[in-house]
């Protein structure tokens, strides 16, 4: 496999990259950053309903979506990413996608451990801290994965620092939907500034993930500074697709689903639907806004409540019972 | 035919990448195989070319999506999609529930029929059960 550490990329060439060293059939693993802040959907994404588009492009805000699964996230200088592309037949990366996941961030969990930050897998592909209280644990490094060309793909970032206010405005949905995953980003989205006490830059840590990377995987010639001649070719010709607006709001847009699902972390959503907003946590519903800036939550939950509110709130209860069917459903609720 | 647990249907024709295919009428009715879904996991999105799209044998015509993982549709045939099955974009768990049955993916209509489905697999071929065993050794989960 070659290694690449490329410094501070802009965001088209952040993604481009591995999509053509994976469409080549060439096993590699990346670690580099972007300098640009810019929002990245999953493939099976739709961009116009996940995303309020014009308020993305009001804040600058780029949106590219790529070929490998997970959901929408923001990304920043204050990230490190680390992207794993290995050729379908080549055993190093397990077919089963949960111990693929466990192999590629194997690295990761070791180079957090020797800052202090003890981070775990939470299945399928989250890295979490204070895993021992799932109700209170925290995301600080998301992974996703995808068949692409001839290879099998992983890619995720360790977070330095998480500025959501950008992230929040890009959002679509009533303003209480946003200010519920507002505060759940806070309250459940960490980072290295946050879990050390000090902020760091990402050649820091980079740094660290090239070692550990290098001891897991067989990698040859020593990692390489830049983009190869050939691959930068490669990504041009993918740069027309990938970069097209068809492309980054394709998909099938038959069934558009009628309520909005921000997942935070694996174990907390934030889902609305008409005037009822709903946060989920570890499989319950934490808090319920029905209409209005209040939010009911802990003991008041009880479902005797939420059958009257339902009750009392007339038009607006189907719109809560709804959206408490299909979550149940979706997420297992 | 039942091999270690992968249930594989005996009137279907298979392809290498984990697809299935039966004749019906003038047209190719083309799921994803038992093998295939159980090692993709439980399938939460698919996207498919549309109707009228044309389609090539052994290239993609679609992605599933589990939710962090995304794969690949192949199609067995080349020809043009006749119809999807809509109903998946509501329950995309019936190809986790009855690949074989409600969870068809598309019917193309073939250009090459003959030659393109005489080249698919089937299990009275004597080297089909060798082949997914030597499958399930190098992909499935442990």
């Amino acid at each position: 496999m070659r290694a690449f550490f490329v410094k501070g990329m802009d965001l088209a060439s952040s993604q481009l990259f591995y999509h053509a060293l994976a469409h080549m059939g060439t096993g590699a693993v990346i670690i580099c950053w972007t300098k640009e802040r810019y929002i990245s959907i999953g493939l099976h994404q739709d961009a116009g309903h996940e995303l309020d588009m014009a308020a993305c492009a009001r804040a600058g805000l780029p949106v590219f979506r790529r070929e490998v699964g997970g959901g929408t996230v923001f990304l920043d200088p204050q990230q490190v990413f680390y992207q794993v592309v290995v050729p379908k037949d080549d055993p190093t990366m397990p077919c089963d996608h949960g111990e693929a996941f466990k192999t590629v961030t194997a690295p990761v969990i070791e180079v957090l451990s020797r800052f202090g930050v003890h981070a775990q897998v939470r299945p399928a592909s989250d890295l979490q801290v204070g895993l021992d209280k799932p109700a209170t644990a925290r995301k600080i490094s998301g992974n996703a994965g995808g068949d692409i060309g001839k290879c099998r793909v992983i890619v995720g970032n360790v977070l330095l620092d998480f500025q959501a206010a950008r992230f929040i405005e890009a959002l679509p949905g009533p303003p209480v939907h946003k200010t519920a995953v507002a505060d759940c980003l806070d309250r459940d989205i960490t980072s290295m500034r946050r879990e050390t006490g000090r902020s760091m830059g990402p050649e820091e840590v980079a740094g660290l993930l090239m070692d550990a990377f290098s001891s897991k995987f067989e990698l040859g010639t020593g990692w390489e500074p830049s983009i190869p001649a050939d691959v930068a070719e490669d990504m041009e010709r993918l740069r027309t697709r990938y970069l097209e607006p068809a492309w980054t709001l394709g998909g099938r847009k038959r069934t558009v689903p009628d309520h909005h699902d921000v997942k935070v972390r694996e174990g907390v959503h934030v889902v609305s639907r008409g005037e009822s907003t709903l946060e989920l946590r570890e499989g319950r519903v934490a808090r319920i806004w029905a209409g209005g800036d209040e939010a009911w939550e802990g003991k008041a939950l009880d479902k005797a409540l939420i059958d009257g509110m339902m009750a009392a709130t007339g038009g607006r209860s189907k719109g809560i019972e709804n959206t408490l069917t299909s979550i149940s459903r979706e997420a297992r609720f | 035919m039942n091999i270690d647990g992968y249930n594989c249907p005996d009137n279907l024709y298979y392809h290498k990448e984990h697809m299935w295919l039966r004749v019906e009428g003038d047209l190719c009715v083309v799921g994803f195989n038992d093998f295939g879904q159980k090692l993709a996991g439980q399938i939460k999105r698919i996207i498919s070319l549309e109707e009228e799209d044309e389609v090539e044998a052994d290239k993609p015509f679609g992605t599933i999506s589990t939710g962090k993982w995304s794969g690949k549709l192949f199609s067995p045939v080349s020809g043009e999609i006749a119809y999807y099955n809509e109903e998946l974009d509501n329950e995309p768990s019936y190809v986790n529930n009855d690949p074989y049955g409600k969870g068809w993916i598309i019917k193309v209509r073939p250009t090459n029929a003959q030659a393109e489905v005489a080249r698919l697999m089937k299990t009275s071929d004597p080297t089909f059960a060798d082949w997914m065993r030597g499958q399930i050794v190098k992909y499935a989960k442990k």
